[in-house]
């Protein structure tokens, strides 16, 4: 024999088990029955081979044998380190394996090896002499007491009776049975057996008081309470016992807090406030998103939301946490929110979610190659899901989609499948398509029969003008000068303009859009195609097109030198700008020049002709006359474009418009993608104006299809906010001393632009940026479902709005387009009859499709800023915690109870820096030193929030100015987010205000000039005008003392080197 | 319930053997009068019943009769009482078509063939328990019936399987453990000169640990050899004894 069979004896066991289908099935197993089963005592006098760290304890008093159901109901007990001896035999680990849970049998399996717990498992049921087999007539219970009692007995006599045995069980009369059977071994019950041996020990005692009641608790059965039937729920919902709504979990606090917003409720009222969800068991299996019905409680049991910002882990032991949080809940904050519970559901809204393999279960599926697993969603608000796969080892590091079956009430987390593997973590396509999916966009590639509908365009078979539509389309090839202004490297350029003098003096300005429903006509596939994408989806790194490439980038795309057909509106204007008239229809132009917004500016700002050859690739080939024509040509235009600009500009803020800012940041990419810096964009006044003569066109055009189809035309609007939501920003200006009126659009505008600090031009910005969020999101309508005091829109101040400027990138313009064409021709015609409205949706199809087009539209929105994020954490992963980048200076705009909101401004990002970590120490920040962890409290006062620890005392105030590190936090299911650490209390790098004041300076240049356009263009209000102005105009004349300070050092600095 | 571990940290397997521990062998040759060759196997709970009649002449159809060698024809079928749950299992399904197969390409490389063209040699085993380790329990019991028949072998040839759990290579799984969809590789080798007859492994393994699972396989086939032979050697002395009584 090759090595010692040391078995010496085989036995059977016989099992009644259930088969896959619930068929009672008998199984027979074999035993293999061995005297050499270790003791793992270290008095062993028989020579186990105990070779194992994990022993029994030396000198203890006696050993404890748990029966099956102690060793599953207090395990927690027997973890704490006063226990020690304690002999699990294998028959209380099968049971608690069996009966228990995954986790209790992996607790189990640690506590028996850790070298400092005292405690063992012994293998009785493969111990010759310990082992029992059942009898035919005795139960399992009764077998288990047995055979732990058999196998106590026999650790006994083993040990040759050196130590007292004590064999706890569950009841009194279990340890009647066995009490006074074997001289040496102690039979009693827990109960006892606690109040006898442990009676000095506080927190044994309590914790057996606390497990008891949850052991008998646990056997209340399900996790929890069903749903109540439909009919309940209509005739409660009608009477008002209950509320519906939408299910909104809190994304930073996702065990424990969910709202529910009331739909079709009066939000003005103060009952309509969202209704606030705490903990699991009140939420009853409903998802974030669901639609769902809610039991309001009596007033006595609201309660208030917590005010801490939750700080993320990812392994959190759930199932504990519930009531710490409530009692946390109970002490802060102030105002109690209706609270409820959830008991029904009326529509699911599951999609499919990205999700991960949580890392516990990656660790242990070396022996489960199948099986159920629990997977983590990458959304933080979806709880975590249950799927059976065979594929456990294909599936780890992997990003998956995962899909919600069912959510049985009997069980902790859903149940689901999987859908598919999107690839490995940390790949940039896997994220790429991880936060495609997350916001349900797809972007599969188009159809061959899809694209055999387009015309084609290669050199062998070049597209051209068909005769009959040149004939019918007025011709601006030859008569208007036409050019683009887009950003560097853009391929899909869908708006020109051009702009000339007329012979009567007046001014005619032109909005050419490429004319996209020529190629694409109403229920084509391309049509169905772009109508379900919606919009272009712009990604950091890549685009997903609306329209095929042959349309967007060749067709329709007004490249410069080619003949292409376009919407036209063009409009005679007054030397003072005033609308004289305007004119509708399909074109055919030529763009001459194709510019950057960068040129563009230069041009304006007057540089030298070389530049512009240089810069201007159509320029190539010109010379001598006809150059300097041209260019005195485009210079004109540009420089009155720039006028214009501004004069529309003027009289929209005059009107109230806002100027709302938000950072965004460019990413800029190495060849193999990685990500080389992250740039704020530039903002230019050339921007400004194309941006204008795009509004511009689009409320022409919106009053135009608004007068032609009253009921049925698509247009945008931007309902004002709602006044709670202003609360933080008005907070923040207090804390600087400035007063921000949000009663209407115009005096919000109006206290914007006067809360300027000096010193501190990121104030003003910030402002603006809460304002921004302060805001309702733009939406499209059908003007039949809308009352028309609600086509407002508040952000541009205009009656009317829509969007026609874009059609290559947003399906809406091309609807939009059609509209007016259809208008156009009504008129022409001059007949209402309904052979111009072909192809145009009826009142109810047009408003599921604005619908439609706004949910893509949010979606490719959130896409964006995903992926913007994704760069973000990209880039800060790839530089060192000291490296300089990822030191900046932050500005803190909102104070929570645990730390503060801070937003940075090279970077664009908004987050959390705690100042409190979950050991309840905060941050204390000494002088020129690291900062330091150390036990203290955090006092949160209204604009001031205080740390008081050990070491000294620390304020954070609204607006103050400190620096940050910035890093990422490595998550493994999660998306990577940025961490946000304060490195210092005060501002980062004084020397890099310098560029700072400049733009600013810039800033105010312009600003006056606009002042200036101001006065000239508006007779009545000048007064009002000037007094939002008066604090820049102040400012500019006047030097800024600190400014000039800096100034006398620096020449002092300078006569130093001289010498 | 809970996954099962197949192999505690004590180093247990379910059933309470340590990783190289074969089940047990019980073994009886000759256990029909009518059959020319015949022998019963225990290997834990799979048990195995084997005969071999022959070799006669070639039967049904004399194109199957081969001119140089013997035809070996197998008959693998499992009762319908062998398994936990009872089914019916028609002669000649998939799976106990390759086990046929697997069964034949053995005993082919095994058998000296040549000693008997144009005849036929049938071997037939029934399965009437399953435990796991059905083809291993399947050779062996087919390996003492041709014995028992007194038909020319190379060698005796032994079959058994091993595992790959927590590092660790398990020699002879049973069903539990072959279910639990870890590798399994089985292996017959003709013990006295190492030679592998056949080999079949389920599921992924990684190189590296190939050796290692091989040579416990190899290690549970030397392992049955020394019960088969003491078993053989032990049945000839009583026949021998039962002869040289009648003689005497």
């Amino acid at each position: 024999m090759t090595e010692q069979q040391t078995w010496e004896e085989r036995a059977e066991r016989c099992l009644s088990l259930r088969s896959g289908q619930g068929r009672p099935l008998k199984v027979v197993r074999e035993v293999y029955l061995r005297p050499d089963v270790p003791c793992f005592s270290p008095m062993c006098l028989a020579g186990c081979r105990n070779d194992s760290d994990a022993l029994l304890p030396n000198g203890a008093s006696h050993y404890i044998v748990p029966e099956c159901r102690i060793a599953k109901d207090y395990l927690e007990l027997f973890e704490l380190t006063e226990m020690q001896g304690v002999v699990f035999t294998q028959t209380a680990a099968h049971c608690v394996q069996h009966e228990g849970s995954r986790r209790l049998a992996a607790r189990l399996r640690r506590l028996v090896q850790d070298p400092d717990a005292g405690c063992i498992l012994f293998c009785n049921e493969f111990q010759k002499y310990a082992h029992c087999l059942q009898e035919p007539q005795e139960s399992v219970a009764e077998w288990r007491l047995r055979s732990t009692f058999r196998a106590a007995e026999w650790l006994f006599d083993h040990l040759a009776g050196q130590v007292p045995l004590v064999m706890v069980t569950q009841t009194e009369e279990e340890a009647d049975v066995y009490r006074n059977q074997k001289m040496g071994v102690l039979v009693v019950s827990f109960k006892q057996y606690i109040a006898e041996f442990w009676k000095g020990h506080a927190a044994i005692m309590e914790l057996y008081t606390s497990l008891s009641e949850a052991a008998v608790a646990g056997k209340e059965g399900k996790q929890f309470g069903g749903y109540l039937p439909q009919a309940v729920l209509e005739e409660a919902l009608k009477s008002g016992r209950f509320v519906s709504g939408r299910l909104n979990v809190n994304r930073f606090n996702a065990v424990t807090e969910a709202f529910v917003a009331r739909s079709g409720v009066d939000l003005t009222e103060d009952s309509g406030a969202d209704i606030l969800i705490v903990g699991a068991k009140d939420r009853n299996r409903a998802v974030h998103g669901d639609e769902v019905v809610v039991d309001i409680f009596p007033k006595s049991q609201w309660r208030m939301r917590s005010l801490a910002v939750k700080i993320e882990e990812e392994n959190e032991v759930e199932d504990n946490d519930d009531d710490d949080e409530a009692e946390k809940m109970k002490e802060s904050g102030d105002k109690r929110l209706p609270t409820g519970r959830v008991v029904g559901v009326l529509k699911r809204q599951w999609r499919d979610y990205v999700a991960s393999l949580s890392p516990n279960e990656q660790g242990n599926t070396n022996s489960n190659k199948s099986g159920k697993v629990l997977v983590i969603p990458w959304d933080y608000r979806i709880p975590k899901i249950r799927i059976a796969t065979r594929q456990v080892s294909l599936l780890k590091e992997q990003r998956c989609l995962v899909r919600i079956d069912n959510w049985p009430s009997d069980s902790q987390y859903p149940n689901g499948h999987l859908v598919k593997a999107l690839g490995p973590i940390g790949d940039l396509e896997t994220e790429i398509a991880a936060l495609l999916a997350e916001n349900e966009l797809s972007t599969s590639a188009f159809t061959s029969s899809l694209l055999a509908e387009l015309p084609t365009d290669s050199s062998e078979e070049p597209w051209v003008m068909s005769a009959e539509e040149e004939e019918q389309r007025r011709d601006l090839r030859h008569s208007h000068l036409v050019f683009s202004i887009d950003p560097k490297g853009c391929e899909d350029v869908d708006d020109t303009l051009s702009l000339r003098e007329l012979e009567n003096g007046n001014v005619e300005l032109g909005v050419h859009i490429a004319d996209v429903t020529f190629f694409v006509q109403p229920g084509s596939l391309t049509d169905r195609e772009a109508q379900e994408r919606s919009t272009t989806i712009y990604l950091a790194d890549r685009r997903y097109d609306m329209l095929p490439g042959i349309l967007s980038a060749n067709l329709c795309s007004l490249i410069s030198g080619k003949d292409r057909y376009a919407v036209s509106v063009m409009w005679e204007l007054t030397p003072k700008f005033e609308v004289v008239n305007v004119w509708y229809g399909r074109t055919i132009i030529h763009s001459k020049y194709k510019l950057f917004y960068e040129m563009a500016q230069e041009v304006c700002n007057g540089c030298s002709d070389q530049d512009i050859l240089d810069n201007v690739p159509e320029f190539q080939g010109v010379t001598g006359e006809e150059l300097t024509q041209k260019l005195k040509e485009l210079r004109w235009s540009l420089i009155k474009l720039t006028e214009l600009g501004r004069s529309m500009k003027a009289r929209r803020t005059h009107c109230g418009a806002l100027d709302l800012e938000s950072v965004e940041v460019q990413v800029q990419l190495t060849e193999t993608k990685g990500v080389e810096d992250l740039t704020p964009k530039e903002h230019l006044e050339v921007h400004e104006t194309i941006a204008e003569c795009m509004i511009f066109a689009n409320h022409w055009v919106a009053k135009k299809i608004a007068d032609a189809f009253p009921s049925k035309a698509l247009l945008r609007n931007h309902p004002p906010p709602r006044q709670e939501q202003f609360d933080n920003l008005l907070k923040c200006a207090t804390a600087r001393g400035f007063y921000v009126d949000t009663s209407s659009n115009k005096a919000l505008a109006a206290s914007l632009d006067a809360c300027v600090d000096a010193k501190d031009p990121l104030v003003n910005s910030l402002l603006r940026s809460l304002a921004t969020l302060a805001m309702s999101n733009a939406r499209y309508f059908c003007t039949g479902a809308v009352h028309p005091d609600e086509f407002m829109h508040y952000g541009l101040a205009l009656d009317r709005y829509t969007h026609f400027t874009s059609p290559i990138r947003r399906y809406a313009d091309v609807i939009v387009h059609r509209l007016l064409l259809a208008a156009v021709k009504q008129e022409a015609e001059d007949s209402s009859c309904d052979k111009t409205r072909a192809g145009l949706p009826g009142s109810k199809r047009l408003d599921e499709m604005a619908d439609h087009m706004n949910n893509k539209h949010r979606a490719a929105q959130n896409a964006q800023r995903d992926s913007q994020e994704l760069f973000q954490s990209i880039f800060f992963r790839d530089h060192d915690d000291d490296d300089s980048v990822c030191i900046a200076d932050a500005v803190i705009y909102q104070l929570r109870a645990n730390g503060v909101l801070v937003f940075v401004p090279r970077y664009g990002v908004k987050g959390v820096a705690y100042l409190q970590d979950r050991n309840s120490q905060v941050l204390y920040i000494p002088k020129s030193c690291p900062p330091e962890w150390v036990s203290g409290a955090l006092i949160r006062g209204d604009d001031l929030l205080t740390v008081d620890s050990t070491l000294g005392v620390q304020k954070y105030c609204l607006l103050e100015h400190i620096t940050v590190r910035l890093s990422v936090n490595l998550s493994h299911a999660h998306c990577q987010s940025l961490k946000i650490e304060v490195v210092a209390k005060r501002p980062h790098g004084r020397g890099d205000g310098g560029p700072a004041e400049v733009t600013t300076r810039a800033d105010m240049v312009k600003r006056v000039k606009q002042g200036a356009e101001d006065r000239q263009g508006d007779e009545m209000d000048t007064q009002s005008l000037l007094d939002s102005l008066s604090p820049e105009l102040s400012q500019y004349r006047q030097t800024d003392p600190q400014h000039s300070l800096y100034n006398l050092f620096q020449s002092f600095h300078h006569t130093g080197m001289q010498f | 319930m809970a996954g099962v571990e197949l192999l505690s940290d004590q180093g247990f397997r379910i059933d309470g053997r340590r990783p190289h521990e074969l089940r047990k062998i019980e073994c009886r040759l000759g256990v029909f009068r009518q059959a020319d060759g015949s022998a019963y196997i225990e290997q834990g709970n799979t048990k195995v019943l084997a005969a071999v009649y022959g070799p006669h002449e070639v039967r049904g159809g004399r194109g199957k009769a081969l001119h140089d060698k013997v035809v070996v024809n197998c008959q693998y079928s499992m009762a319908t009482f062998s398994t936990g749950e009872r089914k019916r299992r028609p002669r000649g399904d998939r799976k106990s078509q390759e086990m046929t197969m697997h069964l034949q390409q053995t005993f082919d490389a095994t058998i000296l063939t040549t000693l008997y063209p144009r005849s036929q040699i049938d071997i037939f085993v029934e399965v009437l328990q399953a435990d796991g380790g059905n083809y291993c329990a399947s050779v062996n019991a087919a390996t003492l019936a041709l014995i028992d028949a007194g038909i020319p072998l190379k060698d005796y040839v032994c079959a058994s399987s091993a595992g790959f759990v927590r590092d660790t290579a398990l020699v002879d799984m049973n069903h539990l453990e072959e279910s639990s969809g870890g590798t399994e590789l089985i292996i017959a080798t003709l013990p006295k000169s190492q030679q592998i007859v056949f080999l079949e492994m389920n599921s992924r393994l990684h190189e590296d640990n190939l050796s290692a699972v091989m040579d416990r396989a190899v290690a549970g086939c030397t392992d049955v050899y020394n019960v088969l032979d003491t078993a053989v050697r032990d049945h000839v002395g009583e026949t021998a004894a039962a002869i040289g009584g009648d003689a005497a």
